[in-house]
């Protein structure tokens, strides 16, 4: 194993398989990888885990359904408005989008944009986004860690260096996921009638 | 007792029928494992062998499989559910009431199935960002990646449409909102919202609609989708490797 | 890493392995053990227990199954599975209090258990199997369990027509007609009241407005000058005043005529007994203790002499007053009927200024006051309160309790609101009513009873319509019918008042004479009555008038003049009758002839000049094919008896003298208003 990098622990003839060896790109210098470790065999290996994986998981679900009923509310009635009517938790970032732009921006063009940008991690401009704190929030705690993190020297200890060399590309999807998430929360537990701020644990009276 | 059963096993893999399934003696040795799977077909899109470190919980938390597992479990408890489920106004209502109250084990199902499915709209957005920040998407992942996104976009689609079903207020007021910001696309909006819809509002045409996309076209195309990421995966070599030292830099 | 290794298990992967597939399998058995101790299969088996230790066990399960039990009744939308819990519903042998609330029997109703169902009167929820979603308000069934004590809503929402079993609802029902509900709400068959009209002086006592004192002198400065049609003043004759005005007897004798003309029948007067005030009299007019107080005297006398000219609705009938009563009367009135403390501490106002008129126009509109009060040239608004036509089949979540700290759900929203309307929303126009708990529990059960129109042509069929018939019929009858509103306390088909006895049938029952005598001189029959028909000094013609219609109009098909003639009495019919009434069938136990006998039954000492033969006939054949609810036995007499009871009873005549009717009389109208 030490002798050979991709031995694969198998007869001579086995099929080698594809692997990165080195990455350069415009920054660094050729580098080789580290050892990427030992192998092992898929059948028993990964099944096992997998068929573990399988049956821990649906332990765990099937111990919350038994106890914890799926809501159920009456039958739908187009001429009874919930308010707030709200749309599955994974929209609630969306809604709350709309609450501060125009329908097109908040639930076609940001989703559109989402999409584009996370299926090819490129960096948009800013909007403006300013009296939209929910999402102002989040990125000015992101935008502040980034100029801190490019302000401080490099080489130097610690999270501030890890942050430091993270790329842009980084940056943009922890900016997004900090949005997303901030949005869904909001959206999730924060709003009441009128898409109003209510404190979640300030339940209306019976 | 051990021994027995050992023997009894043996003898049953002797057996004619047994080799015309499965073709193989016990999985004992290497070769034999891994004829067992690139000779199995629904193991055949795993690589035979993967790194040790690819195995260990860290290196992805399981949660392409967790999310696989969870479609499984969506497609078995379905499958059940459809057995009871009229995509119809009023029926469609009166069903979960009858799931509750007088199917043997229905609410159970019920609740299954709607765990299962917001779990695995969490599991595939989890699974994203994780893959997003071990650089899962570089080459030469690129592609897969790109999957994996329409692949979350199938998911959100199949909760979505299955939030309808129940035909209940939240049901109802939850995609009323939400496709009506279809309209607010321009030129098309209106008419996309209409082929969605069945129709200018939601009613009992969307409820069919919904239907449809829940239990046959999305399932299909996030069979087929699932089948090529994870085609994709063993391709690509395997998940990306990250050695001692290595911290994400790149 | 030799290839061994790269292949084997660890021992620890195993173990877990094998933990977690038994944890596995284990967990999976975990929902059908507990489907197996679902609630309705709990009560299922403690019923099969139940009836097994008791002795008609046989009959008690005669059609026990273990699975759920659902009454299904499509054409009406329900599927009840109560009885699946709810098992011994139709056997009697279960109806003591001893037999657990789960498996009692239902208590007798006119309905079939198998037929309705069990929600369609008690709501909640039909299909559930579970005791809290069946009972209870969830998120998913607003509709939970009508409190036993409003049951009777349930029977109103198909039965329009009012039910003698249902004396809540009706009595709902009424209050709602009372006081003009309908003014400001749509109530499905509420008929809109005749009493709405410039009367305030019950309103005051019923009613609190919150107004402020500015508000309070614009609407009076601005009713203050609503004028539009001038009062002639009647000049009464000058003699008569000249006679009367300087005697010391005039207010006694005003008095006297106010008792005599039986104002009490319709209006009441406050009266202290041992310390107590008591209103005495009828609540169909106002109540007039401090009357001369309130109105001006020329208004006074110009109102009693055509009420119908000032309120064209009033139901107070037109009398034919003397010049001399109508003095001693108002009189009596002006001086008498007056508090001298009303108006101590009421700020003295002068002329209204232009502002405090626009002020009270608005407020007249604005808190509804149009909506019962007319004004000439106001038009009240339409649908000033919310429709509450489907009010009783609202659900929680469509009602507003705004901070009220109470239950959310229907019943306890609908007190609360009549309570006190601003509890629940605090801009709400609604004045604030002071009830008692059975009228506030009567008005909720009205209220609980309007679930809207049917949903579909199915249950409309189910719907029993109420009686929407109007007698008001034309011609020289109409005319005096309409002068004197004899259906201000009498009924004609369905119609009218509830004071005085039905006069459906009238035709049949008295002869035209008695009736002509009655109308002219009502009292000398029943003197001593305190609600009783008034003197109207009805004219000669008139009286033939309303007798002649009566004879010819109001006849009941069952008594038949044909088939009895009195000429062919004989004596020995009568002695034979006499007998009969007297030993065989012993009538004097409930009615009284010549001074002795019951008082259950009218007095007979008459029945020759005021019943017709034709109505005692048939009377004896059959009482309650004439008046379906009197008291009076159905007697299987034989076609001679009858005629012989007639023919004797016919015999009984007695010139009108009122001392000896008097007390008897009293009696049978107290005790038994139908059946003379």
């Amino acid at each position: 194993m030490e002798k050979n990098k991709i031995e694969t622990g198998f007869s001579s003839d086995a099929k080698k398989e594809a692997r990165r060896v080195v990455f350069v790109t415009k920054k660094t210098s050729a580098k080789v990888v580290g050892d990427p470790g030992p192998q092992l065999m898929t059948y028993p290996h990964l099944l096992i885990r997998e068929a573990m994986a399988f049956q821990l998981l649906v332990i765990a679900m099937v111990l919350v359904a038994l106890f914890w009923d799926a809501p159920l509310e009456q039958l739908a009635n187009p001429l009874l408005t919930p308010n707030p009517a709200k749309a599955p938790w994974y929209f609630l970032g969306l809604q709350e989008l709309l609450h501060f732009f125009p329908p097109f921006v908040a639930g076609i063009l940001i989703p559109t944009l989402v999409v584009v940008l996370i299926t090819v991690i490129i960096l948009l401009a800013f909007l403006a986004v300013f009296h939209a704190w929910t999402i102002f929030a989040p990125t000015a705690l992101v935008a502040a860690l980034l100029l801190f993190s490019y302000t401080v020297r490099e080489g130097q200890k610690g999270w501030l260096n890890v942050l430091a060399t993270k790329s842009l590309s980084w940056w943009v999807m922890t900016w997004f996921i900090a949005v997303a998430v901030c949005l869904t929360v909001v959206g999730t537990f924060f709003r009441g009638p009128g898409w109003s701020w209510v404190w979640p644990w300030r339940t209306h009276a019976g | 007792m051990a021994a027995t059963l050992h023997s009894a096993l043996q003898n049953l893999r002797e057996t004619k029928v047994w080799k015309s399934i499965f073709r193989r003696g016990p999985a004992n040795t290497n070769r034999t494992r891994s004829i067992a799977v690139f000779g199995n077909l629904f193991l055949h899109w795993l690589p035979v062998k993967v790194r040790e470190k690819s195995l260990r919980v860290r290196a992805s938390y399981y949660l392409g499989s967790i999310s696989f597992i969870l479609f499984i479990v969506l497609f078995v408890t379905g499958i059940l559910l459809m057995f009871y489920y009229h995509p119809a106004v009023p029926h469609a209502y009166r069903d979960m009431k009858d799931l509750q109250f007088v199917v043997a084990n229905g609410i159970f199902l019920r609740n299954l199935h709607r765990l299962a499915a917001h779990l695995m709209v969490f599991a595939v957005f989890w699974h994203m960002f994780h893959v997003f920040y071990r650089g899962g998407y570089k080459p030469p992942h690129e592609f897969n990646w790109v999957v994996g996104v329409v692949l979350l976009l199938v998911t959100l689609f199949l909760s979505y449409t299955g939030y309808l079903l129940p035909w209940d207020q939240l049901a109802f007021w939850a995609v009323t909102v939400g496709t009506n910001i279809i309209s607010a696309m321009p030129v098309v909006g209106n008419k996309t919202r209409f082929l969605l819809l069945g129709g200018n509002i939601v009613g009992e045409n969307a409820l069919l609609r919904f239907y449809v996309l829940h239990v046959v076209i999305l399932p299909l195309l996030a069979f087929l989708l699932i089948g090529i990421h994870f085609w994709r995966v063993q391709k690509d070599g395997g998940l990306t490797a990250r050695s001692k030292g290595d911290d994400g830099k790149e | 890493m030799p290839a061994e290794e790269m292949s084997k298990l660890t021992g620890r992967t195993r173990l877990i392995f094998a933990a977690s597939s038994v944890v596995f399998l284990v967990v999976l058995a975990i929902s059908p053990f507990k489907d197996f101790r679902r609630e309705w299969k709990q009560y299922k088996r403690s019923y099969l227990r139940f009836a097994q230790g008791r002795a008609d066990t046989k009959k008690l399960l005669a059609d026990y199954h273990p699975d759920i039990d659902q009454i299904w009744l499509p054409e009406m939308n329900v599927v009840d599975r109560c009885t699946t819990c709810h098992q011994g519903m139709t056997q009697a042998s279960l109806a003591d209090r001893a037999v657990p609330r789960a498996f009692r029997a239902h208590p007798p109703i006119p309905h079939n258990v198998r037929d309705w169902g069990c929600t369609v009167c008690h709501r909640g929820q039909g299909p559930a199997t579970e005791v809290a979603e069946a009972h209870e308000s969830t998120l998913a069934w607003e509709q939970p369990i009508l409190p036993t004590r409003f049951i009777q809503a349930s029977c109103g929402t198909c039965h329009y027509a009012d039910l003698p079993e249902t004396p809540q609802l009706t009595r709902g029902r009424e209050l709602l007609a009372e006081l003009n509900c309908q003014g400001c709400h749509r109530l499905p068959g509420i008929e809109r009241s005749a009493m709405l009209g410039p009367d305030l002086t019950n309103i005051g006592t019923k009613v609190k407005f919150r107004l402020s004192e500015t508000e309070l002198r614009g609407l009076s400065g601005y009713l203050s000058i609503q004028k539009a049609q001038a009062v002639v003043p009647y000049k009464i004759d000058a003699r008569v005043v000249g006679v009367w005005s300087n005697n010391p007897e005039l207010i006694s004798q005003g008095e006297l005529r106010f008792r005599q003309m039986f104002c009490s029948t319709c209006h009441s007067l406050a009266v202290t007994r041992a310390g107590e005030i008591k209103l005495i009299g009828g609540d169909i007019g106002p109540e007039l203790t401090k009357v001369g107080s309130k109105v001006n005297p020329d208004w006074l006398i110009a109102w009693l002499r055509d009420p119908q000219d000032y309120l064209s609705h009033t139901r107070m009938p037109r009398y034919g007053w003397s010049d001399e009563d109508l003095y001693k009367v108002t009189q009596y009135i002006t001086t008498k009927l007056t508090d001298s403390d009303l108006l101590t501490g009421v700020p003295q106002l002068g002329q209204p200024t232009e502002q405090e008129i626009q002020l009270g126009h608005r407020l007249f509109l604005e808190k509804g006051c149009a909506s019962c009060h007319s004004i000439q040239g106001l038009n009240p608004q339409k649908d000033f309160g919310p429709d509450l036509s489907a009010l009783g089949g609202k659900n929680a979540s469509d009602l507003e309790f705004g901070v009220a700290k109470i239950p959310h759900n229907l019943v306890a929203y609908i007190q609360a609101k009549l309570q006190d309307p601003t509890s629940v929303n605090a801009a709400a126009r609604m004045p604030q009513y002071n009830w008692n708990q059975s009228d506030l529990d009567a008005i909720t059960t009205a209220l609980l009873s309007m679930k809207g129109p049917p949903a579909t042509s199915a249950l409309e069929n189910l719907v029993v319509p109420s009686k929407k018939a109007v007698f008001h019929p034309m011609g020289a009858f109409g005319e005096v019918y309409e002068r004197y509103k004899c259906y201000t306390c009498h009924k004609f088909n369905g119609y009218g008042g509830d004071l005085a006895p039905d006069l459906t049938y009238e035709g049949s029952r008295a002869q035209r004479g008695w009736l002509v005598e009655f109308l002219k001189n009502p009292q000398t029959l029943r003197p001593t009555l305190i609600l009783r028909m008034p003197q109207f000094n009805m004219t000669d013609k008139e009286a033939a008038t309303l007798a002649d219609y009566m004879v010819m109009v109001l006849q009941h098909p069952a008594a038949n003049p044909a088939r009895i003639d009195a000429k062919q009495f004989t004596p020995a019919m009568v002695a034979l009758g006499k007998q009969l009434y007297e030993v065989k069938y012993q009538c004097q136990a409930c009615h009284t002839i010549g001074g002795t006998g019951g008082y259950v039954g009218p007095n007979l000492n008459n029945a020759g000049g005021w019943l017709t033969a034709a109505w005692i006939e048939a009377w004896l054949r059959n009482p309650h094919a004439l008046v379906p609810n009197t008291i009076e036995p159905r007697r299987n007499f034989t076609e001679d008896e009858v005629r012989a009871l007639t023919a004797y009873l016919m015999t009984l005549r007695q010139s009108i003298s009122p001392q000896k009717t008097a007390s008897t009389n009293a009696r049978h109208v107290a005790t038994q208003g139908s059946g003379r």
